[in-house]
């Protein structure tokens, strides 16, 4: 999920820069060339875990590090939506603000890197208990 | 009272001597530079038992050579003020490396304590230091401690104060070997009756030692002493009678010091139990690993940029609110009693020095998660992981965190280039750092791309992020080839274990670096927004009055105008006329002021400006005017903080070589866009 996020974040991101409609036009993603970063790199690692199966104390370490970088994006996700909509109160000069703000609040929670961040914390969970009985 | 003892506090990078050092003073210490240099010097102060116990923190390393300057630094240091006490901290679980600066200080003849750090995560390794045995090899006093959690620091200060009654010394912890160690004695007993006046500076032993090592800084500053010559002269020809023996003599004596430590630590070190996996080494099988180390710390750096910058927005937000009414506020009370002193206060000195200080809380809170992943171990990782790559440009690894830094604010990049152990790599990263294209120089693009570039102006911006990533490489790697080549030492890096986070800890090193970049940025832009303010409203006829900055016309006349109007046949050949080149002038207070400069130049409004840079300029003179914007001089606090950096030759050297590299960069995109007809 995380590297099919990146993905059409990416192709996204390069029709804007091209000037063109979005390809894959998805409103929980958006078109920017650093989400879609976070996204794969999430994704890779998450695979690594998949690919590492054999050797059960890397597998176990990629997917702690990847779901780690999962819950930390959705963390941040949702400081800076807060952040941004605090901005709006506070450069405000006319109209409705609590229409904005729901909006910005709205447009920042469901982001993909948002409402990843539940599966992403279970498997970070699961991952650290088998980690600890490992060690 | 009954005195001021001077300690020196000794130890690698991350052993927790920042900690000790916090443990021992409080938290409480002033910074200075070291004497000659600019590399920082922390000093804090304990009261012990009636004495005043006047702690110096010296800086992280390895070894005491003459290599690097951190070296040299702290071995001068110890020489020259000679502390009543020096204690070196030394990490259980890499003893065999820290131990290491431990012979060195020995060998120095220095009353010495070791404080044997990190006995917990020993344990936890699987292993266990006897304590006992190890202070009856080395023969000074050895001080368990987990500094982390405060354990073995009052055992420690107890220490301190026996060992100024009771110093204990052991210079000649290493044995070399009859040859060697009988040219040693000849060596001191000639200083001893010859040069009795080296013995006054210099521990003879450690002095006769250095000499056949033929260590280029005690060489340099034996031959200034009376009878100097004569005493290089003998050391030379021992060397060359003993390397036919040995070989190479400082390898020879190096590995003699291993040699030593090696038998040390298999008497001391006991292991309890099988080694098993360790999380820090489980998490570094993929922190570190070939494929997945990259992503995963440039995602890491992205996010914490990504954080700094838009948490924060609220709270620039404030403080640009604030400046702004404050500056409402001046002109209210002042305008009709004093308007020059209202113009000086609201437009120099409160929106000159608010254009700086409204970064403040973004740099502030970059500089926490700085701090915190610098206490967990990952910050040594980042530095590992990059290493590689940029080392292809012959940059240290260490250089990543200045220049993505720079990113945001070039001022606080120069200024974390101070982890750069090596002085050529620092003042290359420090010289480069301006090339990263700082958050001031986007409303810049902004502005000019949307005006000019329509639907490419989003490729417009991100050729100058690219472009700027790929200058600073290439210039940092001609820097290091041609200018600042001297010797190379190899970048040796200790990965601590990933720790928690000490509250206490990053508060401290955040308030330090804030700090730091209040106190410098705040006053050269308070100077310089001055300086700027009084060349707008005054001119070659005289006074012209706050107006100027209101009426184009009346600038026109001003000293702004005038030296406007003089450089710009100097861009003619890109197409820009006074208005863009004063423009850029200004940008040296702050890249941000080019726009409102333009805006007051052209006499429009900031909404209109777009189509009066429309007017103005062609997509080629504007995509090279944005790269001259990319590339040329730093700002004002930038240069500033690069002159108490480096110097100020390497301050005029880099205004020099970004002017010539902005010109040439600019004057290439004219010249090709012509050749390509986009002219």
């Amino acid at each position: 999920m995380y590297l099919i996020a990146g993905i059409v974040a990416i192709v996204n991101w390069s029709s804007m820069l091209l000037g063109i409609e979005p390809i894959l036009s998805i409103g929980y993603i958006p078109p920017d060339a650093g989400f879609a970063l976070v996204m794969i790199t999430i994704g890779i690692t998450m695979i690594a875990a998949a690919y590492f199966r054999d050797n059960i104390a890397k597998c176990l370490a990629c997917a702690l590090v990847g779901s780690g970088l999962g819950i930390a994006s959705a963390f941040i996700q949702i400081a800076v939506t807060l952040a941004v909509g605090l901005d709006v109160i506070i450069t405000w000069e006319e109209g409705d603000v609590l229409g904005t703000i729901f909006d910005v609040l709205r447009e920042g929670i469901i982001r993909a890197d948002v409402v990843l961040g539940l599966p992403a914390l279970v498997l970070f969970m699961m991952s650290y208990r088998a980690l600890k009985r490992l060690l | 009272m009954k005195g001021t003892i001077k300690l020196a506090l000794a130890g690698s990078p991350n052993v927790g001597k920042s900690t000790i050092f916090n443990a021992l003073t409080g938290g409480r210490a002033w910074v200075g530079n070291w004497p000659g240099v600019t590399v920082e010097k922390k000093v804090g102060v304990m009261k012990l038992n009636g004495y005043k116990v006047e702690v110096v923190d010296l800086p992280g390393i390895y070894s005491l050579t003459a290599y690097s300057i951190d070296e040299l630094i702290a071995r001068n240091f110890i020489i020259e003020e000679r502390p009543d006490v020096v204690v070196v901290i030394v990490s259980a679980i890499n003893l065999e490396r820290s131990l290491y600066l431990a012979v060195s200080l020995l060998e120095l003849g220095v009353n010495l304590i070791v404080a044997l750090n990190m006995v917990d995560l020993a344990e936890r390794e699987g292993y266990v230091v006897d304590v006992k045995k190890l202070e009856a090899l080395l023969r000074v006093p050895v001080v368990p401690t987990i500094a982390i959690k405060g354990i073995g620091i009052d055992k420690l200060k107890n220490i301190i104060i026996q060992s100024i009654s009771n110093p204990r010394r052991n210079p000649a912890i290493v044995d070399y070997g009859d040859p060697i160690e009988k040219a040693i004695s000849r060596l001191c007993s000639f200083m001893k009756t010859h040069t009795p006046e080296v013995v006054h500076t210099y521990h003879p032993r450690w002095l006769a030692i250095k000499l056949l090592e033929n260590d280029r800084d005690v060489v340099e500053k034996v031959k200034l002493l009376p009878k100097g010559d004569l005493l290089i002269n003998m050391a030379n020809e021992m060397r060359k009678e003993l390397e036919s023996v040995v070989g190479d003599l400082e390898v020879y004596m190096v590995n003699q010091r291993y040699a030593k430590i090696l038998e040390i630590v298999d008497k001391v070190v006991r292991r309890v139990r099988v080694k098993g996996i360790s999380v820090s080494e489980l998490l570094d099988t993929v922190l570190l690993d070939k494929f997945l180390g990259l992503p995963i710390t440039i995602t890491s750096i992205y996010l914490m940029l990504y954080f700094a910058y838009n948490v924060s927005l609220p709270l620039v937000d404030l403080v640009d609110a604030l400046f702004s009414s404050l500056a409402d506020y001046t002109r209210l009370i002042l305008q009709d009693k004093a308007p020059l002193l209202a113009s000086l206060l609201a437009d120099g000195i409160i929106t000159g020095v608010g254009t700086v200080l409204v970064f403040t809380p973004m740099i502030a809170i970059f500089y926490i998660l700085v701090a915190i992943l610098e206490d967990v171990g990952y910050m040594a990782r980042v530095v590992f992981v990059l290493d590689k790559v940029l080392h292809r440009f012959m940059l240290p690894g260490k250089a990543i965190v200045p220049l993505i830094l720079g990113f945001a604010c070039n001022v606080p990049a120069v200024l974390s280039a101070r982890t750069i152990e090596d002085e050529n790599d620092r003042k290359t990263v420090i010289m480069i750092c301006p090339l990263s294209t700082c958050s001031a120089r986007l409303p810049v693009y902004l502005i000019i791309a949307s005006a000019i570039f329509g639907t490419y102006a989003a490729l417009a911006i991100t050729s100058m992020y690219v472009l700027s990533i790929i200058f600073a490489l290439v210039i940092g790697f001609l820097f290091k080839s041609f200018i600042f080549k001297g010797p190379s030492i190899g970048f040796i890096m200790e990965l601590p274990p990933y720790l928690m986070p000490q509250s206490r800890t990053v508060l401290i090193k955040t308030w330090e670096r804030t700090k730091r970049f209040l106190t410098k940025a705040g006053t050269v832009i308070l100077a310089a927004a001055i300086l700027v303010w009084l060349l707008s409203i005054t001119g070659p006829k005289g006074l012209i009055g706050p107006e100027a900055l209101e009426d184009p016309a009346l600038l026109k006349a001003s000293w702004v105008g005038a030296i406007g109007r003089a450089l710009q046949p100097i861009f003619t050949p890109m197409g820009w006329d006074w208005g863009a080149t004063i423009a850029l002038f200004f940008g040296f207070m702050a890249k941000e002021v080019v726009v409102s400069t333009m805006a007051m130049v052209y006499g429009a409004e900031e909404t209109s400006l777009g189509r009066a840079i429309l007017a103005h300029f062609s997509p080629l003179s504007a995509y090279a005017y944005m790269i001259f914007v990319l590339l040329y001089v730093p700002c004002v606090a930038t240069m500033a903080v690069i002159r108490s950096e480096i110097g100020l030759k390497y301050a005029v050297l880099t205004i020099m070589y970004q002017m010539v590299l902005a010109y040439l960069a600019s004057l290439a995109v004219m010249f090709i866009g012509m050749i390509l007809g986009l002219g």
